[in-house]
C-alpha cells in the first residue's frame, strides 16, 4: 500500500502550515514557563510534593485534551469525552479489585469501543458530531451509571504506583506526561494516520482526492480519543483509589478549552496534540498559582476563562499574520525565480 | 416584486414532531393510567415550558450556525443575583429589570466578540461560561442567599384559574413573538440569510454583525429569564442551577428538527422537542425507569430525530460545498454531518476524485 503517491503525501504537509501549529505549541508551552516560574516565585521554591499535585491533576485533563485534539485536528468535535472518562472509570473500579489487570484492560477497551461507536455514528449514520457526540455523551452517561450507580469501587492495590505514585522524587504522571507530548509528535508527524488525519481535516475533499481513506481515518481518529478517555479514567481510578460515575463531567469544556490554550485551530488541520498538553498544563498551573498567591479560587474560573478567549484571539491573530508572511515570502521566491 | 415562498420551514417538518408528542401522549395514555389527567398534563406542560423558553435562545443562535455555550452561568448568575437583589433589600421589579439588564450586557459581550472581534462562537461563549462562574461564586461567596419576590414565584409555580400554569401562559406568548419575529422581521429574516450563507449576505448588504449581536443578546435574555423562572420555581437560587439545562436546550433544537449548521428549522419546532421530550420523561418516570435508563434513551432519542431530520426528512444529509470557510463557517464543520463517498466529488471542480477511488 506504499505507493508513491501516499510517500509523497506523507511529506507533503505544507510547510507554513505545520510551521504555525508548531508556533503555537511552543507559545502554549512559554506560557507554561511563564506560569511555572510564577508559581516557583509565589511558592518560594518547588519541591516535590508540588511536583506530584501538579502533574497528577494535569495528567488526566492533558490525557482528555489529547484525545479532544484528534477529533478537532479532523475539524469534528467530541462532546462525549467527560462520559467516557466517567464510563472507564467506572468499569475500572467496578472490575478492578476482583479482576486486577483485567478490569484495567477492560476499562480501555470500552474506552475505545466507545469511540469506535461515536466514529461508526458519524460516518455511517451521517449525523453532525457535535450532535451524534452529545446523544452517545447521554448514553455513555447511562451505562456508567448502571455500572455503578453511586461512588465506591475499589482499585488493585498496585494501580496507583503506576499512576500517582513517585519513583524517588519524580512523579510518575509527569513520566506519563514527557511520553504522552513524545507518542502524540510520533503519532502525529511520523504514522500515515497522523498525516491522513490532518489532511482530511484540512480538506476532506483533497483528502478523498489523494486516496485517503476518509471514513476509516475518521473512526480511528474518535477511537484514539475514546482511548484517551479510557486512559484518563483509568488514572483517575488510580488517583481517588475508587470510581465515580460523575467524575468525568468537568473534563468536557476543560479539555475542549486546553486545546484551544494549545493553539489547535477550530477549522482542522492547524494544530499539535502536544500544545494541548501543555494546554493542560497551563491551565493546571493557573489554579495552583492562584492558590499560593492567596487569591480566592473562585477566580480562577475567571481567568481561566479569559485565558481561553485571549489565547483564542492572539493564535488567529498569529495565524493570520504568520500565514500572510508565509505567503508575501512564497511571492518573493517565486517572483525572484520567475524573473 | 413578489413575495418569496418562505422554503425555510415546510409544513411536514413542523408536522412531523408535533405528530410524535402526540403519538407520545397516546403511548403514556395507554401505558400509564391517569396520565391525560389535567394535573399531570399542567405539570408536563410547565417542564416543557422551563426547557423551551431557555432553548429560545439557541434556537436562534444554532438558525445562524452558531452556538451558546455560556447558557449555564447566565442561568446560574441571573438567579443568584435576582435573590442575592433581595436579601440585599431592593424592591421586586426593579430587581428583575437590573437582572434582566445584566443578562442583555453578558449577550452584547458575546455577541460583539463573536460579531466584531471575530471569535469563535464555541470558544467566546465558552469563556464566557467560565467569567460567569467565576462572577456567581464570588458573588454569593459559595452559598447563595436571598428569595425569589413573590410575584415571579407566582410566575413560575402559579396557575391561571387553577389550570394554566402561568409559565405555559408566558411560554405560548414568546412562542408567538418569537415566530413572528422569525417570520415577519427583517432581523428574523436576516437570521435565517445569516445562518444560510454568511458571505451572501454581507454582499447584498445586510447588517450582518447587527444580527449576530442581537441573536446572541435575545439568546441570553432568553437564559437570564430561565434563571429567573427557576429561581421562582425553588424560591432560592442554588449554585450549578443551569448546569443540567445546557445539553437539554441544545438537544430541544435537535429533536425539533432545526438544522444546526444554520438557515433552517424555527422556534415552533423547538417547543414541539420540548414537549416531546417532556412527554417521553414523564412516561419513563412513571414506569419506574431509572436516571441511568432515562439518560440512555434521551441518548437514543436525539440519534433518532436528528437521524430523521438530518437524512429523511431532508433528503440530503450535507449541504453543498458552497458554504463559507469565514468564523462561522469554521463551526459549521463541526456541526456538519460527513457527506457520504462519492457525495462529495459530485462538484465539478473535484473531477481528480475518482482517481483517488480507483487508487
Amino acid at each position: 500500500m506504499s505507493s508513491p503517491r501516499a510517500r509523497r503525501a506523507k511529506r507533503a504537509l505544507p510547510r507554513p502550515i505545520a510551521r504555525l501549529a508548531w508556533q503555537r505549541a511552543y507559545t502554549s508551552a512559554a506560557l507554561m514557563l511563564a506560569l511555572f516560574i510564577v508559581y516557583v516565585f509565589l511558592n518560594h521554591g518547588f519541591g516535590w510534593i508540588e511536583a506530584l499535585g501538579i502533574s497528577n491533576s494535569a495528567l488526566p485533563l492533558a490525557l482528555a485534551a489529547a484525545g479532544e485534539t484528534f477529533v478537532m485536528l479532523t475539524n469534528g468535535i467530541d462532546l462525549s469525552i467527560g462520559s467516557v472518562i466517567s464510563l472507564s472509570n467506572v468499569v475500572c473500579a467496578a472490575l478492578g479489585a476482583d479482576h486486577g489487570a483485567l478490569g484495567i484492560i477492560a476499562a480501555l477497551a470500552i474506552g475505545a469501543a466507545a469511540g469506535l461507536v461515536n466514529g461508526l455514528v458519524v460516518s455511517y449514520m451521517r449525523i453532525a458530531p457535535l450532535i451524534a457526540t452529545l446523544a452517545t455523551s447521554s448514553i455513555y452517561m447511562g451505562i456508567a451509571l448502571i455500572v455503578l450507580s453511586a461512588p465506591g469501587g475499589a482499585v488493585p492495590p498496585w494501580l496507583p504506583n503506576w499512576t500517582v505514585g513517585s519513583i524517588g522524587t519524580i512523579p510518575v504522571a509527569a513520566i506519563w506526561l514527557l511520553v504522552s507530548v513524545l507518542l502524540a509528535w510520533i503519532v502525529l508527524r511520523r504514522t500515515r494516520f497522523g498525516i491522513n488525519l490532518q489532511a482530511l481535516g484540512g480538506s476532506e475533499s483533497a483528502a478523498r482526492s489523494a486516496g485517503i481513506k476518509v471514513t476509516r481515518t475518521r473512526i480511528g481518529v474518535y477511537v484514539a480519543s475514546g482511548f484517551c478517555c479510557g486512559l484518563a479514567g483509568v488514572i483517575l481510578a488510580g488517583l481517588t483509589q475508587s470510581g465515580e460515575p460523575t467524575i468525568g463531567t468537568v473534563y468536557l469544556l476543560n479539555a475542549i478549552a486546553a486545546v484551544v490554550v494549545g493553539g489547535t485551530s477550530l477549522s482542522g488541520g492547524v494544530g499539535t496534540i502536544a500544545g494541548s498538553i501543555f494546554g493542560a498544563i497551563v491551565l493546571t498551573l493557573v489554579s495552583s498559582v492562584l492558590l499560593v498567591s492567596g487569591i480566592s479560587t473562585n477566580y480562577q474560573y475567571i481567568v481561566t476563562g479569559l485565558i481561553v478567549i485571549g489565547a483564542l484571539l492572539a493564535h488567529s491573530l498569529h495565524g493570520r499574520l504568520g500565514l500572510r508572511a508565509a505567503r508575501r515570502a512564497q511571492q518573493a521566491q517565486t517572483g525572484v525565480a520567475a524573473s | 416584486m413578489a413575495r418569496q415562498p418562505r422554503s425555510y420551514v415546510r409544513p411536514v417538518e413542523v408536522a412531523v414532531p408535533y405528530l410524535l408528542v402526540l403519538i407520545a401522549l397516546i403511548a403514556g395514555a395507554i401505558a400509564v393510567p391517569g396520565f391525560l389527567s389535567s394535573s399531570h398534563l399542567s405539570s408536563m406542560s410547565q417542564t416543557a415550558a422551563y426547557v423551551g423558553i431557555i432553548a429560545i435562545g439557541e434556537t436562534l443562535v444554532l438558525l445562524l450556525g452558531g452556538i451558546d455555550l455560556s447558557l449555564p452561568y447566565t442561568m446560574n448568575i441571573a438567579a443568584v443575583l435576582l435573590a442575592g437583589f433581595q436579601a440585599s433589600g431592593m424592591s421586586p421589579a426593579p430587581d428583575v429589570l437590573l437582572v434582566l439588564l445584566i443578562g442583555l450586557g453578558i449577550g452584547l459581550v458575546n455577541g460583539l466578540g463573536v460579531a466584531l472581534l471575530d471569535i469563535n462562537p464555541l470558544v467566546m461563549t465558552l469563556g464566557m461560561n467560565g467569567i460567569l462562574q467565576g462572577f456567581s461564586l464570588i458573588y454569593s461567596n459559595g452559598s447563595p442567599i436571598g428569595q425569589a419576590p413573590s410575584f415571579v414565584v407566582t410566575l413560575s409555580t402559579g396557575s391561571m384559574g387553577s389550570v394554566m400554569p402561568w409559565v405555559d401562559v408566558l411560554w405560548i406568548a414568546l412562542t408567538i413573538a418569537i415566530t413572528l419575529m422569525l417570520v415577519f422581521t427583517t432581523f428574523g429574516r436576516g437570521i435565517y440569510a445569516v445562518g444560510s450563507n454568511r458571505r451572501a449576505s454581507e454582499l447584498s448588504g445586510m447588517p450582518v454583525r447587527r444580527t449576530l449581536v442581537l441573536a446572541y443578546v435575545l439568546s441570553a435574555l432568553a437564559a437570564t429569564v430561565g434563571g429567573i423562572l427557576l429561581v421562582g420555581y425553588t424560591g432560592q437560587a442554588r449554585l450549578g442551577l443551569g448546569e443540567e439545562y445546557l445539553l437539554p436546550a441544545i438537544a430541544v433544537v435537535v429533536i425539533g428538527g432545526t438544522s444546526i449548521f444554520g438557515g433552517k428549522g424555527s422556534y415552533v419546532q423547538t417547543a414541539a422537542g420540548a414537549l416531546l421530550i417532556t412527554v417521553i420523561e414523564s412516561i419513563l418516570v412513571t414506569v419506574n425507569i431509572d436516571q441511568s435508563g432515562q439518560d440512555i434513551m434521551y441518548g437514543v432519542i436525539i440519534l433518532a430525530m436528528a437521524y430523521l431530520a438530518e437524512v429523511a426528512i431532508s433528503g440530503r444529509g450535507a449541504r453543498g460545498g458552497g458554504l463559507l470557510r469565514g468564523r462561522l463557517g469554521s463551526l459549521r464543520g463541526w456541526l456538519q454531518p460527513v457527506p457520504k463517498a462519492g457525495e462529495a466529488q459530485a462538484a465539478p471542480p473535484d473531477t481528480g476524485a475518482q482517481v483517488g477511488d480507483r487508487a
